[in-house]
């Protein structure tokens, strides 16, 4: 179905974070698929963003073609490369599981968002002892509906390395984010030793976020 | 009025190690030190007379590496090197018995260390918030946010005893071991962080108002009185001390 990719043919543009891109970073990586990671800093950044489409980060050159908005580009890399979902069913499946998380992902960046620093606190409490439990809650509940190893269809999807890659930055902070939720927990682990996952884990830049 | 004996300069490697009076107790220390200001607070409590030595940890001197652990803060006495924080507070602590840190009940006692262990899970995130770096400055806001998230959850629990002993300190009616072993991070992140972050409210919640009684009581014991750092000093040591020259002596040169 591929054509033997030459390193240049894919390229995966962002800053030098995991944030919106470690999706598409870890369906990559997973694929085993050579690719280009480049990692733009703010001054670089700034000088492309006028000639984005959306003016955003990331972006993914795939054999000619620049893709935009974080989730789409993902989605995309996912059907290349087997992790979307066998039908139709499963796809929507895994939509679902990667909408839930992005409401999370959501909730994270109204807080980071909001300027008023005295209620900061008061929302980072709320994000962390409310909205991020409730939301690891339903996921757990999901996962176990599925039988407990994978989110859709007792296979890897994107949308486990979807969740993945969201506690991943999380965990890093607030190391007791999954206390209470096993099943997560034990699938974050089975998707670290990924032979393809675990490699990348080891050999990826370390980033604050 | 001379200064005090722990504002001596930071010996560094090329410095010979000062002779000791070996039937006095010795301390290695480093002035700002959360660790070895367990031992000073010691000393000054049980009012032991003691020498400092102090180190400086980015240049360490050969013979402090060979001799020790290569940490502060190390007690130096009759010929002996004693490492590690908590054994050479308890120690002292046992050297001087007739001024007695430790409850005597050994109930009362594991109940204290074991509360000192767990306040030991905020020092992670408390250092967490002070080294959050990043390209991106509303992430790394984030981040000194979630950490210090982490951090309160250690302060929670030190307010649920407090209001469950319903004591002064947490040894009782007076200050004791325990107050002492916890003391300095506390000291540290609520002097450090409104001068490093300001505006971002990484406070003691004012709702926590047992803990924040004892902050204030902890301030009028003599030996923090005496040896504690209040206002910007912390804030200034941490805004440096990654560095490679880092001045360990900047409380010297101020005052001089």
């Amino acid at each position: 179905k591929h054509s033997q990719n030459k390193m240049s043919e894919i390229k995966l543009s962002y800053f030098n974070a995991r944030g919106r891109a470690e999706t598409a970073r870890l369906l990559l990586a997973h694929a085993g698929v050579r690719y280009t990671d480049q990692r733009l800093a703010s001054e670089q950044f700034a000088s492309v963003k006028p000639r984005l489409p959306f003016g955003q980060l990331p972006t993914l050159k795939y054999e000619g073609e620049l893709l935009c908005q974080s989730m789409s580009l993902a989605r995309f890399l996912a059907n290349e490369y087997g992790l979307a979902g066998r039908n139709s069913i499963e796809n929507a499946q895994a939509d679902e599981i990667v909408d839930a998380v992005n409401d999370m992902i959501a909730a994270r960046v109204a807080v980071m968002q909001d300027s008023d620093d005295a209620k900061k606190s008061e929302l980072m409490r709320k994000l962390l002892e409310e909205t991020l439990p409730t939301g690891l809650g339903q996921l757990e509940a999901r996962l176990v509906e599925r039988g407990g190893q994978f989110f859709v269809g007792n296979n890897l999807t994107w949308a486990d390395l979807h969740l993945y890659a969201f506690v991943d930055i999380f965990r890093s902070n607030n190391p007791e984010v999954l206390d209470g939720f096993p099943k997560i927990k034990n699938l974050t682990e089975r998707i670290e030793e990924l032979p393809n996952i675990s490699k990348w884990l080891q050999s990826r830049p370390e980033t604050v976020f | 009025m001379s200064s005090p004996i722990w504002d001596v300069p930071h010996l560094a490697s090329g410095a010979p190690e000062p002779s000791a009076d070996p039937d006095k107790v010795t301390v290695y220390n480093m002035r700002f030190c959360p660790f070895a200001e367990r031992t000073i607070l010691v000393l000054l409590a049980k009012k032991i007379p003691f020498d400092v030595v102090n180190i400086n940890l980015k240049k360490k001197p050969d013979w402090f590496v060979e001799k020790t652990w290569g940490t502060v803060s190390v007690v130096r006495y009759k010929g002996e090197y004693i490492m590690e924080s908590l054994v050479n507070c308890d120690f002292l602590d046992e050297l001087e018995p007739s001024t007695a840190l430790h409850p005597k009940d050994p109930l009362e006692k594991a109940m204290g260390r074991l509360l000192v262990e767990k306040c030991g899970k905020m020092r992670t995130p408390y250092y967490g918030v002070l080294l959050a770096k990043g390209d991106n400055p509303e992430e790394v806001k984030m981040k000194r946010l979630e950490m210090f998230h982490e951090v309160k959850k250690t302060l929670e629990i030190m307010e649920n005893e407090l209001k469950k002993k319903g004591t002064t300190f947490f040894s009782g009616g007076s200050v004791g071991m325990t107050d002492l072993m916890v003391w300095p991070w506390i000291e540290r992140l609520t002097t450090a962080y409104r001068v490093l972050f300001p505006g971002e409210n990484l406070d003691i919640p004012k709702e926590m108002i047992s803990l924040l009684a004892w902050i204030k009581n902890m301030w009028e014991v003599p030996a923090i009185k005496a040896y504690g750092l209040k206002g910007d000093n912390h804030a200034k040591f941490y805004a440096q001390a990654a560095s490679e020259n880092c001045d360990y002596d900047m409380l010297l040169t101020k005052g001089a």
